[in-house]
């Protein structure tokens, strides 16, 4: 099986099968990641898309001492990234570290009813919509530790930054999560009517 | 162990991260500790949802068709080399970089075809310049022995005939038509071709005709039948032969031109009547021609040669490089014919 490298440079010289070929190696798991990080299905479509032309565009920017995958990946967050940010018209270009320390004096353990874990499929829907309220950092790092099953390493490269702050903002994520999941269940009653018994 | 540890472990224990002591501690507390066993499941439930790949809506099946389609406009040859860092250098780039040379090469070849006269002013309005090039042979010695030789015999120059490089013969009429020709020689410039493109304005005189520098080889044959005297019969082909001056009764000038507009100045002595170094050297070292040919002390630019029994040496000058006057000394013959008229 022909390697991405070796995709690579036959793409560089003008061979389209070659593309084709990454496209169809690449297109889910970009799909996922953008699907993950906008929530729509056409726009995160659309997106894809785009995030193959800027690879097509962008290839004579990439190291083919490096591996393809996490800079494929990396055009695919910060397109959908961009894409969101434009479509909100709010500038949030870094993981907002005030917001995950906000959750760091949360506990959850008093404020927690058995009966929601009865209604799984229901709490599953919480759980996606709280994830699509998360800022765009946070969605994407837990999209690539748990949609695309990538290491600390890997999240580090496409992310641009070290091993050890992918773990930091892993953790940052998951309390984020955990409040608006909280505050969701709260809104929809049973929160506050078991917190009450 | 407290809440406040298992809360603190709790992303671990579920992601199985943990030791298997501290593991094994959660657990007891887990089943002891409902609200935090609670806690544990909620957040193996989040993990299940954050890797739940089956929520995710499959990709419609011809997206590939419409991303290949959106950019075949931009598919045209090699992708983004309108963008190539230099570094990265590419088989194309050779090629178009050797398509380009070869058409400057081409240029700098025909232009001077299509401009001779303008050449042909700009280096005359140089003339010290091309005196005084070391990397020409302009052999000033041998250039100035032309004109101190027309000068010092005015009319003992007895330039009969000119030729330009189609054959075509021309004859001057008076003096004043051999002035402007010597000016020219003496700056390394062909003669006039002819009549009507002498002036008495030097400058102008100098200037050949369109004619003059055609690209065809003047046919050596073509030379007026009358007194033998020896003439080079293997000029490079790319030389056109412009004219055949009689200097005196022993020395002949032939002249050349190519189309680069470079001049070939042969001049023939016959040694029979003349005691220069190089016959000095024959007879008094008693070598042959042959070896006084290659004698190093002897003039690079000269050929001594002999026929019938006629001891003849050949200069050859003009503004082109020494190695090819060098190579033109160990391959040019001669041949008597009726070349150049007696004086």
């Amino acid at each position: 099986m022909i390697t991405d490298e070796m995709l690579a440079a036959r793409i560089l010289n003008g061979d389209s099968a070659a593309f084709e070929e990454l496209v169809n190696r690449y297109k889910n798991s970009i799909f996922h990641v953008v699907y993950r990080l906008v929530g729509q299905y056409q726009e995160a479509e659309d997106i894809s898309q785009e995030v193959f032309i800027l690879v097509y565009e962008k290839m004579y920017q990439f190291d083919r001492k490096k591996k393809l995958s996490p800079w494929i990946h990396r055009i695919a967050v910060n397109t959908a990234i961009s894409s969101l940010r434009k479509k909100k018209n709010v500038v949030n270009l870094s993981f907002d570290e005030s917001f995950g320390k906000a959750y760091d004096n949360y506990s959850m353990i008093n404020d927690f009813d058995p009966q929601l874990l009865f209604e799984r499929k229901e709490l599953a829907e919480v759980i996606n919509s709280a994830l699509m309220e998360l800022p765009e950092g946070y969605r994407a790092v837990l999209t690539l530790r748990f949609q695309m099953d990538l290491k600390n390493q890997e999240i580090a490269e496409i992310l641009g930054v070290s091993k050890e702050n992918v773990e930091v903002k892993i953790h940052r994520a998951r309390k984020a999560l955990r409040k608006v999941l909280m505050s969701k269940l709260s809104e929809r009653g049973g929160f506050h009517e078991m917190s009450a018994r | 162990m407290k809440c406040q540890h298992v809360d603190r472990y709790i992303y671990d224990f579920c992601d199985n991260r943990l030791s298997p002591d501290i593991h094994n501690e959660i657990e007891s507390h887990l089943r002891e500790c409902e609200p935090c066993r609670l806690k544990a499941e909620l957040t193996q439930l989040e993990n299940e949802v954050l890797s739940d790949k089956s929520t995710i809506p499959a990709l419609s099946g011809n997206f590939t068709d419409k991303v290949m389609e959106n950019l075949s406009p931009r598919m045209s040859g090699t992708v983004a080399y309108h963008k190539t860092i230099p570094s990265r250098f590419k088989i194309s780039d050779l090629a178009w970089t050797a398509a380009l040379m070869a058409i400057v090469l081409l240029m700098i070849v025909i232009a001077p075809q299509l401009i001779p006269g303008e050449k042909q002013l700009q280096v005359a309005d140089q003339p010290e310049i091309i005196m005084k090039d070391e990397a020409l042979v302009g052999n000033r010695a041998n250039t100035v022995k032309i004109v101190d030789s027309g000068k010092a015999v005015p009319g003992n120059s007895a330039e009969k005939q000119f030729f330009d490089c189609a054959g075509t013969v021309s004859e001057p009429t008076d003096k004043t038509s051999k002035e402007p020709q010597q000016v020219a020689m003496a700056l390394n410039y062909s003669a006039p071709i002819a009549n009507n493109q002498v002036t008495d304005n030097h400058t102008e005189s100098a200037t050949p005709s369109r004619k003059s520098v055609s690209a065809v080889p003047a046919p050596i044959s073509a030379a007026p039948a009358n007194a033998e005297f020896p003439y080079p019969v293997n000029i490079p082909a790319s030389y056109c032969f412009t004219n055949a001056d009689r200097i005196d009764n022993r020395t002949a000038q032939y002249s050349y031109r190519d189309a680069g507009q470079r001049e070939l100045s042969v001049i023939v002595t016959n040694l029979q009547s003349k005691s220069d170094d190089i016959k000095t050297a024959m007879l008094s070292d008693n070598l042959s021609r042959d070896e006084a040919r290659v004698n190093p002390e002897s003039n690079p630019n000269e050929i001594v040669f002999e026929i019938n029994g006629v001891g003849y040496a050949a200069t050859l000058s003009g503004n082109i490089s020494v190695e090819e006057v060098k190579d033109l000394t160990k391959v040019l013959k001669f041949a008597l014919d009726a070349s150049v008229t007696a004086p």
